[in-house]
């Protein structure tokens, strides 16, 4: 189990840096694609099976099949992207760099603080997702309705092709 | 069922801890360093799924169902954010012929 | 909450009275829909509300930033039939998504729950980078567009790692609960601290402070005038109002963590904003990085914490809200009629044919730089005083030397306005248009002599 999680984590790990680094953006998305593949399979590992499928449904199979769409349609997939200074790059990775050192920082020690007494593994069946989906979160379910609207609306409006 | 409820036993919550953090500088590192705004946008993706990762996993070790709903109303927020920003691309493209960050620079003094 | 439905149903509404192809049946609708939810918010005053297992509260609190920020959105409206006269393509749209916009704001005001207060930013800014770009042809429009559309999502994505550590520490996204932890936690992990840290960078993002104002000036500048207005009051009171909520409900008991950040980005907001908008040759520039200025004023509230901060910056978005709009709005016809450039030359001698116009942008700029009997001038006042009460006094001392460097910049374009001659036309405006300008500086000049009837509601 253990040997499982640590190769998702290497594959997410390195995937994510790929997509970063490689030059065509068709291979970027691919890479994506496999990173949230290996965090759906964390999900399973977590217990959160209901997440997983959700996952995979809505980010690998709507939302990155969109980007692809969207470098195919609009012939993106140049390589030849001209490339930031190198003291930009190096400021990147740096800034980057001090961000992730200061999240372990503080982030060490953090086991002790949560003592969960027992483990639930019902909590990530769809059952009782939906349950407290359902209950608790209605308001916020009922308000993204309207942002789901206006995106809609933002979609047509600015992807129409309409004449000067 | 069994074995799998072990591996959350097994695994410390520091290590999620480190790699969703780990997923989430390497995602603000993408947005500094890449100059293509199509692969800006995915890094953003990525910063949002290391988040959906450290609440699922959160989520997990407390035996608390709020965080993993949480996840779905990311979820909700990164595809409508997809939806319009693509848009927005497209109308970019049409207009300026090009996705380089660097030639939005008309408004500067 | 009835206000709120109101918003969003008039926003449904709008999308299909589009199909009628007539202005004046929008305009109408959207008004009537929008006084209808200020009547219902004003009506459920005192009457303490908490809905659906705690998400919203609708306290008085709420319902008084909600109330300004309607009101600040009729006064838009009334604007906007002269801003879109000849535009014929998406109006009904751009309206409904003004409303939708609203609605965020307004559940981001009486939040009592994370979650909630997650969606309602998200419904707030995800129409704005659709109507920042909605000139589809101008390219300084996409550019806005697409800015504000890449900073906002970085600072959500910031936001949801900050709410995430809070969560993961605290085990709730209620507000109680999470208030309730820190009364009980003697030392609390490091990494929670970071987690405010983040949350309040965040916030910096989305009220401009600097340093993370840097996508403002050029946002405010490419989006289309009246967007710009509606984004520089609601959006930004909003804002203000969530983070005040926020940092009081939540985190007033955590000690040193962000009291230290919100001082830098305060004193900076002074500095910066102030300099850079006295070199600004573009009036639309210039009120933005006026803007930032102001927002390191608003943050005295968030600093001082005490029983009058919250009225104080309540008093302090509304005239802010006032003059900007009513800025704006001037603005918005001289840029059109003054060969489109909108810079200060195009306000030289605006006086002599445009009495009216050149009134109001008077009495606005004025109340913008705090000078007596408007309301800007209380605002200021009230906002020292509660900084002074929670023993900042050095900082209130910069605010006025920053304040005293505002008085340049906005003097400038008033002595462009009056004492320079050169040849303007007559500026024909729509009835609709002037009743709008004419209540937004009435009220600036009401505000500034009874200034009690403000600042004695919560």
């Amino acid at each position: 189990m253990a040997f499982l999680f640590y190769l998702l984590s290497g594959i997410a790990l390195l995937s994510a840096l790929m997509v970063v680094l490689s030059k065509s953006p068709i291979n970027s998305v691919i890479y994506l694609i496999v990173c949230f593949l290996s965090i759906a399979g964390h999900y399973i590992l977590l217990n959160a099976q209901f997440l997983a499928v959700v996952h995979i449904i809505v980010y690998t199979g709507a939302i990155m099949v969109v980007f692809l769409f969207v470098i195919m349609l609009l012939n993106l997939n140049k390589t030849n992207e001209p490339h930031k200074s190198v003291l930009t790059k190096f400021m990147a990775v740096i800034s980057g760099g001090m961000l992730f050192l200061v999240l372990i920082a503080a982030a060490k020690g953090v086991n002790e603080m949560i003592v969960a007494k027992e483990f639930d593994a019902n909590i990530g069946l769809v059952a009782n997702l939906g349950k407290v989906l359902y209950t608790d979160y209605m308001i916020p379910f009922e308000a993204s309705s309207v942002l789901f609207l206006s995106a809609m609306i933002g979609a047509v409006m600015l992807g129409k092709k309409d004449k000067k | 069922m069994e074995n799998i409820t072990s591996a959350i036993r097994i695994i410390p919550l520091e290590h999620y801890l480190f790699l969703c953090l780990a997923l989430f500088s390497i995602g603000v590192i993408g947005v500094l360093f890449r100059r293509n705004t199509i692969v800006i946008l995915m890094c953003i993706e990525m910063m949002l799924n290391s988040v959906n990762l450290l609440l699922a996993a959160f989520s997990s070790y407390r035996s608390d169902p709020s965080g993993q709903v949480f996840v779905f109303f990311i979820m909700v927020v990164a595809a409508a954010e997809v939806a319009v920003g693509l848009s927005i691309l497209v109308m970019m493209k049409r207009n300026v012929d090009s996705i380089d960050i660097n030639l939005l620079n008309k408004l500067k003094d | 909450m009835f206000s709120i439905i109101t918003i969003a149903i008039t926003g449904v509404l709008l999308l299909y009275l589009g199909f009628l192809k007539n202005r004046w049946i929008y305009i109408s609708v959207a008004i009537t829909g929008l006084i209808t939810a200020l009547a219902l918010s004003v009506f459920s005053w005192n009457s303490l509300e908490t809905s659906f297992s705690n998400m919203l509260i609708i306290d008085n609190y709420a319902i008084a930033f909600n109330s300004v920020m309607i009101f600040a959105t009729i006064l838009i409206f009334l604007l906007a039939p002269h801003y879109f006269k000849g535009i014929e393509k998406n109006v009904p749209e751009i309206y409904a998504l003004l409303m939708f916009s609203l609605a965020g704001a307004c559940m981001v005001t009486s939040f009592d729950n994370l979650t909630m207060l997650f969606i309602g930013i998200e419904t707030m800014s995800i129409p704005l980078y659709i109507l920042a770009g909605s000139k589809k042809f101008s390219i300084r429009s996409n550019e806005a567009s697409f800015k504000y559309f890449i900073f906002s999502s970085l600072a959500t994505a910031i936001f949801l790692l900050g709410i995430t550590l809070v969560y993961g520490m605290v085990g709730s996204f209620h507000v109680g609960d999470i208030s309730n932890y820190f009364t009980i936690t003697k030392e609390i992990p490091s990494i929670l601290k970071v987690g405010i840290v983040l949350l309040v960078i965040s916030f910096g993002f989305k009220i401009a402070a600097v340093p993370f104002h840097f996508w403002a000036p050029d946002v405010y500048e490419g989006s289309p005038t009246l967007i710009t207005a509606f984004m520089a009051t609601v959006v930004k009171i909003a804002g203000f109002a969530a983070f005040y909520k926020l940092l009081s409900t939540c985190f007033i008991l955590v000690p040193d963590s962000w009291h230290h950040l919100i001082l830098g980005l305060s004193v900076l907001s002074l500095i910066i904003g102030n300099l850079a908008a006295i070199k600004q040759k573009d009036v639309k520039r210039m009120l933005a990085y006026s803007s930032i200025s102001h927002t390191g004023f608003m943050l005295f509230a968030i600093l001082s914490f005490n029983s009058f901060s919250a009225s104080s910056l309540l008093y302090y978005s509304f005239a802010y809200a006032l003059s900007t709009i009513a800025a704006f709005g001037v603005l918005m016809v001289v840029k059109n009629h003054m060969s489109a450039d909108g810079s200060v030359q195009a306000f030289e001698g605006l006086a002599k044919k445009n009495p009216i116009l050149a009134i109001v942008m008077t009495i606005s700029m004025l109340s913008m730089a705090g000078i007596p009997i408007t309301a800007g001038f209380f605002a200021k006042y009230y906002i020292f005083v509660s900084a002074i009460q929670g023993g900042w006094l050095w900082i209130v001392i910069i605010g006025i030397l920053a304040a005293l460097v505002g008085v340049a910049y906005y003097l400038k374009l008033i002595i462009a306005m009056f004492a320079k001659t050169s040849e303007t036309e007559k500026i024909v405006t729509s009835p609709l248009y002037i009743t709008s300008l004419l209540v937004a500086t009435v009220l600036i000049l009401i505000a500034g002599v009874l200034p009690n009837l403000i600042i004695s509601l919560i």
